[in-house]
C-alpha cells in the first residue's frame, strides 16, 4: 500500500488501542498547605497581600504576579462573596446528560484578586452574577485539607 | 528583511481520517506546500518548526517523533508547545536572524484518535484549585460567555448570528468538515449544554495538517512572483488561573495584537484590513477577539455579525473560510489554518470564498479551552 495506490476498504483499517499511564501527587505548596490547613482546621478561607503594591490574592500566593516579589502577610477573606459569572451545566465529563443541571459560579471577594470557580449550590434559574453567596464547608472532622472541603457557594 | 509566506499546503479537514496515520497526514500535508513552494525538503530547508501538544498526539516528547514526514531527518528542528502563530513567529525570528533563509512551520490534528478529549481539557485545569472539583470543563467558556456578554453589551443572539453564518460560507470552502446550512433560529434553540453556552456554539474536532514554507526576501522573491508577507506578528498569555485572567476581555489577544501592529505599524486597525480571520473554537471568542483586536468598538461585534458586516461584501469580512466552526477545530493547527486561509486569499487563489482586493489581513489564534493564550499575524501582498 503507497499514498499513489490507497485503502478504500474501510474493513480493513486497524488501529491499536493504548492509554498512556500518568499518575501523579500534586504538592500544594507552601502557600497552598496553609490555606488548606486553615480551611480544614479552623474553616477559614486566606489569602496573601503583598507588601509591595498591596493586591491580595486568593487563591493565596507566595509570589506577586504584578510586582513579582515575595509575598508574607495573610489575611482571612470576607464571609460574603459575589458571583461574578455564571454557567448552568447538563452535561456530564463523559458526555451523558444530567439529570439534575448544575450552577457553576466563578466567586469574587471584596479587595481580593482571583476568587474561586467553583459550584453554586442554588437552583439553575437564581444562579446569575451578583448573587451574593458565601462557602458552604463539610463539618469539621470530615475535612481533609483539599479544594472540596468547600461543597460549593450559597446565599 | 521581510519575510513571506511561498508555500502553503492544507489537507482537508474531516471528522475522522481512518486511512492515515497521524504521520501519514503530516507527510501529505508537507508534500502540498512544497508543491506549492516548489521546492525540495532535503536540500532547500534551513530549519523546521512543528507546533504540538503532548496530550493532543497521545505519547511524549513530539518532537522526537517528527523528522522523517517533513524530510527533516538531520536537519535543525523544534516543536513549539503552542499554537501554529507561535511556530511561524519562531519562524519570523530565524530568518530574520540570519539562522536560515528557508523555513517549514508544521501543524496538525488527529484528534479522531483522541477518545478521551474532555478529559484531557480537563487535565488543563489546575490540579489543585480546579480539577478536583470535576464537572464537564466546558463550564469554563460557559462562564466566561456570561462574563463576556454581560460585561460588553453583546447577546447572545448575536453568538448564534456567528454560528450561522460561519457554519453557511463553509459550504463554500472545500476543506470544511462542518459546512452546514444552520439557521440562526437552530443556533439559538440547540441544547444549553453550558448555559449561556449552546451546543452549536461549541466548534467540533476535526482532522487535518497545515503546513507553511517561510522565506526570507530574497529567498522569496526567487520563489514566488508575490509572496505573502508577515508584515507583524506577536503573542501572549493572560494571567494564567481561572481565578485571575480577564474574563470579559481576552487580554492574551489584547497585547499579540498590539505586538503584532507595532511591527505592521497599523495604527488603526478596524480601517486597515481586508479580511479577518480570528478564533472562533466557540461562537462567542469570534465577538470577543474581534473587540480585542479593535476590529470591532467594545460591545459593538455582535452588532456587527447581526448586521452583515463580517460577511463577505461586508465592511470587515471575518472567518468568510468558515473558521473553526465551519471548517473543525484543528487544534494547535487552527492558527495556522487561518494564515493559510488568509494567504490563499491575499494570493486570489480563494475560490468560490475570493473576495475582491484583498490586500491587507490580520489572522488572530487562541490556543482553546482552557487555555489564555494565543497570537496575532498581519499579513499583506504588495509594495
Amino acid at each position: 500500500m503507497t499514498f499513489t495506490e490507497r485503502t478504500t476498504d474501510a474493513r480493513s483499517f486497524r488501529h491499536w488501542p493504548g492509554n498512556v499511564e500518568a499518575d501523579y501527587i500534586y504538592t500544594s505548596g507552601i502557600a497552598g498547605e496553609r490555606f488548606f490547613r486553615e480551611l480544614r482546621d479552623h474553616g477559614r478561607l486566606m489569602g496573601t497581600r503583598c507588601s509591595e503594591c498591596g493586591t491580595q490574592w486568593v487563591p493565596p500566593k507566595l509570589f506577586c504576579e504584578e510586582c513579582f516579589k515575595e509575598v508574607h502577610d495573610w489575611v482571612e477573606l470576607p464571609r460574603e462573596g459575589t458571583v461574578g459569572a455564571a454557567c448552568i451545566v447538563g452535561v456530564a465529563l463523559d458526555g451523558s446528560r444530567l439529570s439534575a443541571p448544575e450552577a457553576w459560579g466563578l466567586v469574587r471577594f471584596a479587595g481580593f484578586r482571583g476568587g474561586f470557580v467553583h459550584r453554586l449550590l442554588v437552583t439553575p434559574d437564581r444562579a446569575r452574577a451578583g448573587l451574593r453567596v458565601r462557602a458552604v464547608l463539610k463539618p469539621e472532622g470530615t475535612r481533609t485539607g483539599a479544594i472540596t472541603d468547600i461543597r460549593g457557594f450559597s446565599p | 528583511m521581510r519575510v513571506g509566506i511561498v508555500g502553503v499546503g492544507v489537507t482537508p479537514f474531516r471528522p475522522t481520517t481512518p486511512e492515515f496515520s497521524w504521520k501519514e497526514l503530516m507527510y501529505d500535508g508537507a508534500q502540498r506546500s512544497y508543491a506549492d513552494a516548489g521546492i525540495d525538503p532535503r536540500s532547500d530547508v534551513g530549519s523546521f518548526i512543528t507546533c504540538a501538544e503532548d496530550y493532543y498526539e497521545g505519547f511524549g516528547i513530539f518532537d522526537e517523533f517528527t523528522p522523517d514526514q517533513l524530510g527533516a531527518v538531520l536537519r535543525p528542528m523544534h516543536t513549539v508547545g503552542g499554537d501554529g502563530i507561535q511556530g511561524l513567529a519562531n519562524a519570523v525570528m530565524q530568518i530574520r536572524s540570519g539562522l536560515a533563509d528557508v523555513v517549514v512551520v508544521e501543524s496538525h490534528s488527529k484528534a479522531s484518535d483522541i477518545l478521551t478529549f474532555t478529559g484531557i481539557v480537563a487535565h488543563g485545569l489546575d490540579p489543585i484549585w480546579n480539577k478536583p472539583l470535576g464537572g464537564h470543563p466546558n463550564y469554563v467558556a460557559g462562564l466566561e460567555m456570561d462574563a463576556f456578554l454581560r460585561g460588553s453589551g453583546n447577546r447572545s443572539e448575536d453568538c448564534a448570528a456567528v454560528v450561522a453564518a460561519n457554519r453557511q460560507t463553509a459550504l463554500l470552502n472545500p476543506i470544511a468538515a462542518y459546512g452546514a446550512r444552520v439557521t440562526k433560529e437552530q443556533a439559538a434553540k440547540s441544547p444549553a449544554l453550558w448555559a449561556p453556552l449552546r451546543q452549536l456554539d461549541a466548534s467540533t474536532l476535526a482532522d487535518g495538517c497545515v503546513v507553511l514554507v517561510v522565506a526570507g526576501e530574497a529567498a522569496a522573491r526567487k520563489m514566488r512572483s508575490e509572496p505573502v508577507w508577515i508584515e507583524g506578528i506577536g503573542w501572549a498569555s493572560d494571567s494564567p488561573s481561572l481565578e485571575t485572567r480577564d474574563w470579559v476581555a481576552p487580554a492574551y489577544a489584547t497585547l499579540a495584537a498590539e505586538m503584532a501592529y507595532r511591527l505592521a505599524k497599523v495604527r488603526d486597525p478596524a480601517r486597515s484590513f481586508d479580511l479577518a480571520e480570528v478564533d472562533d473554537k466557540f461562537s462567542y471568542k469570534e465577538l470577543q477577539h474581534l473587540e480585542a483586536l479593535r476590529l470591532a468598538r467594545k460591545g459593538h461585534a455582535g452588532k456587527m455579525a447581526r448586521s452583515g458586516d463580517l460577511a463577505a461584501g461586508g465592511k470587515l469580512p471575518t472567518n468568510v473560510s468558515g473558521g473553526s466552526l465551519g471548517c473543525g477545530n484543528v487544534l494547535e493547527a487552527s492558527g495556522l489554518h487561518r494564515v493559510a486561509e488568509a494567504a490563499l486569499q491575499l494570493r486570489g487563489e480563494a475560490g468560490r470564498l475570493q473576495l475582491d482586493g484583498v490586500r491587507r489581513a490580520v489572522v488572530q489564534s487562541w490556543r482553546g479551552l482552557p487555555s489564555a493564550s494565543g497570537g496575532v499575524a498581519v499579513l499583506g501582498v504588495g509594495r
